[in-house]
């Protein structure tokens, strides 16, 4: 799948980077783009990259609880709830996936990856 | 003159009972249930699209009970009719000698079996007690213009002392009976504890006085059937104790009757109660039952009692 | 404020049937303040039309309900086939008063006058009656908070302070009862309320009300 990443640069993207170094995966990763924490990444952004090429924006950033910034991932995560619903309604067959990580921890990153499989379900699992 | 007034002014302790129409057009339904009754109660209430489920109207089915030899009380709610029609059926009954009316809100339409429909709640039950006072004694519409003919109805009213806010309740009491309100049903009674304090509360503020009470019962088929009631339905206070009782119970259906009987041999002792509701929710076959073993009979006979 | 709530996107979809360049308009008032009809909504539901392959674009105005907000948008609506309008009703009826011969669609079902409580959470407060008795009250209009709109309440279904009709819902009466108790007016309680003149209500047919003084 085309995979257009946003990543924060407190630990999503140095994540990113490094997981890009060490790993390869079967995705087509199209671009990483840096932001200053998820919490700044609007509804509008993610449905514009959805707008796209690309079959899914993945947001990759700091662990709710731990977020460098307090609530940025708690409002992501809020967000990307809410746009895979109107996707759903709107018979988009497009996803948005959160995952967070640390800079050093980067497992969740692949496994991650390897969820994305074109089945929206399969994609929301919780370990 | 309206027979269940008679026998509650004579001082008899009286008894009703209730009958629902049938979701259908066949009044021998109605007059099943009012043969089982007769000569069991004083006067039978027809409810009003009760629960707000679709079924014969209780004004033709008080013709009904009427033709049958039984006295009705036709209950209307102000869910469904305007103080237009309201006041029209008021009229009707009077000429076709429908000698008692219950004045309730009725439930709301969301509870009942056509949930999509638009409600009326143009006026409430005090107020249309007050209405139906005022064209009885003032003979004037609620918009004052003049009523002709004469009236006999016997007004009545519901009220739960078991729903919140709880130290209201007395007080709304008082509220509609100053509306005019002449007798009182209230809902079931299964804690009599609190509905003796609501009756000394009630006697304080001397409202047994001005209108009698009648405690109403409802005899349960099963624990089931009770925990559903107290779960679901505002209004009735069960205690757990009873809900015991009637688990342990070989036969429940049994038990439920004789757990009734308890309840008006204890309310009848009470202070201002002057009759017995008894809402026996399809379940009208025990109503004789009931009465009889309760010591309620005879019941009082036309000529026995002399209209005042 | 007026509160409406989206239309689930596969009504809208159906309205737009086969129009290829669709306008969504949002309002800059009520239904931005209720999250459901503002800018960033309208961006939202143009972006997900694209994704669906129509020629989508959103536009936003102070009020969608004052013509003087929707009259520049005459040109712009005659350049499109359709216009989603994210506006309440009045904004949706406003804009078919500009007769520009397309069809103007509601994204929204407008539902009532209400207020945030909390956010995220609005809730109706005015059924717009026409003769406001709140204070006899102790504050909660009866008439919009009670489900029957008793004005001698309450009925026999209030349980705990909430509404037998709606569990999640308070009793107004309860409330009613309450705040009068605080205010030592329990009295007015006892004063039997006449019935309701409904006539100046929607009941009492379409309403208007005019300025003499500002009539040009």
């Amino acid at each position: 799948m085309k995979i257009l990443v946003i990543a924060c640069d407190k630990s999503g993207y140095p994540a990113m980077i490094k997981y890009t170094t060490e790993n390869t995966t079967d995705h087509e990763l199209t671009s990483i783009l840096k932001v200053p924490c998820l919490g700044s990444v609007k509804e509008s952004d993610i449905l514009e990259a959805l707008e796209g090429e690309c079959d899914r924006v993945l947001l990759v950033g700091c662990p709710i609880d731990s977020c460098f910034h307090q609530d940025g991932s708690r409002f992501a995560q809020r967000r990307v709830n809410r746009i895979n619903h109107l996707l759903e309604e709107a018979d988009i067959s497009k996803r948005v996936v959160i995952s967070f990580v640390t800079a050093e921890k980067i497992s969740e990153i692949k496994r991650t990856l390897d969820l994305i499989s074109g089945t929206p379900a399969q994609e929301e699992l919780k370990p | 003159m309206s027979w269940l007034k008679q026998v509650l002014q004579s001082g008899h302790f009286a008894v009703t009972a209730e009958v629902g129409p049938p979701k259908g057009s066949d009044p021998q339904v109605i007059r099943k249930k009012c043969n089982l009754l007769k000569g069991f109660v004083d006067a039978v209430n027809i409810t009003d699209n009760q629960t707000a489920i679709v079924r014969m109207s209780s004004f033709a089915s008080s013709l009904v009970a009427q033709e049958q030899g039984i006295e009705p009380v036709m209950q209307m709610v102000t869910r469904d009719r305007n103080r237009i029609a309201l006041q029209s059926d008021f009229l009707g009954a009077c000429a076709l000698g429908i000698s008692n009316l219950l004045c309730l809100t009725g439930d709301h339409q969301s509870m009942g079996n056509h949930p999509q429909s638009k409600n009326v709640y143009d006026i409430d039950s005090i107020q249309l007690l007050q209405i139906f006072k005022n064209i009885r004694d003032q003979k004037i519409f609620q918009n004052g213009e003049e009523v002709k003919g004469e009236m006999n109805i016997f007004l009545g009213a519901g009220e739960s002392p078991y729903a919140d806010p709880l130290e209201f309740r007395a007080l709304r009491l008082a509220k509609k009976i100053a509306a005019g309100a002449e007798f009182i049903q209230t809902q079931a009674i299964f804690d009599v504890e609190i509905f003796t304090r609501w009756m000394e509360e009630v006697c304080r503020l001397g409202l047994h006085k001005k209108s009698f009470i009648l405690a109403g019962v409802i005899p349960v088929k099963s624990a089931k059937a009770l925990r559903y009631m107290k779960n679901e339905v505002p209004g009735v206070v069960i205690p757990d104790s009873l809900i015991e009782r009637m688990e342990a119970a070989t036969d429940q259906k049994a038990e439920g009757v004789e757990v009734c009987i308890e309840t008006i041999q204890k309310v009848a002792k009470i202070e201002g109660v002057s009759g017995v509701h008894i809402m026996a929710i399809a379940w009208e076959s025990i109503v004789p039952e009931i009465v009889q073993r309760s010591g309620l009979l005879p019941r009082p006979a036309k000529g026995e009692i002399t209209s005042s | 404020m007026i509160v409406g709530e989206r239309k689930p996107i596969p009504e809208i979809l159906a309205m737009l049937d086969d129009s290829k360049k669709v306008l969504v308009l949002g309002c800059g008032t009520c239904v931005t303040v209720c999250l459901t009809g503002g800018d960033k909504e309208a961006k939202e539901l143009a972006s997900l039309l694209r994704i669906k392959g129509y020629e989508a674009d959103s536009l936003t105005v102070e009020r969608q309900c004052e013509l003087e907000f929707i009259n520049p948008l005459r040109e712009r609506i005659q350049s499109v086939d359709a216009v989603i309008s994210l506006a309440c009703g009045v904004g949706v009826q406003a804009l078919y008063e500009l007769d520009s011969g397309k069809s103007i669609y509601p994204g929204l079902n407008t539902t009532f006058m209400g207020m945030p409580v909390k956010q995220g959470n609005w809730e109706e407060r005015c059924w717009g009656c026409g003769d406001c008795i709140i204070h006899l009250f102790g504050g909660t209009c009866p008439i919009t908070r009670c489900a029957k709109s008793l004005l001698n309440g309450p009925c026999g279904g209030s349980k705990d302070g909430k509404c037998e009709v709606k569990p999640d819902r308070d009793c107004a009466w309860q409330l009613i009862y309450d705040r009068l108790k605080k205010l030592n007016r329990l009295d007015w309680l006892l004063t039997i309320q006449p019935p309701k003149d409904w006539s100046t209500s929607r009941y009492g047919g379409h309403r208007k009300m005019t300025r003499e003084d500002m009539l040009l």
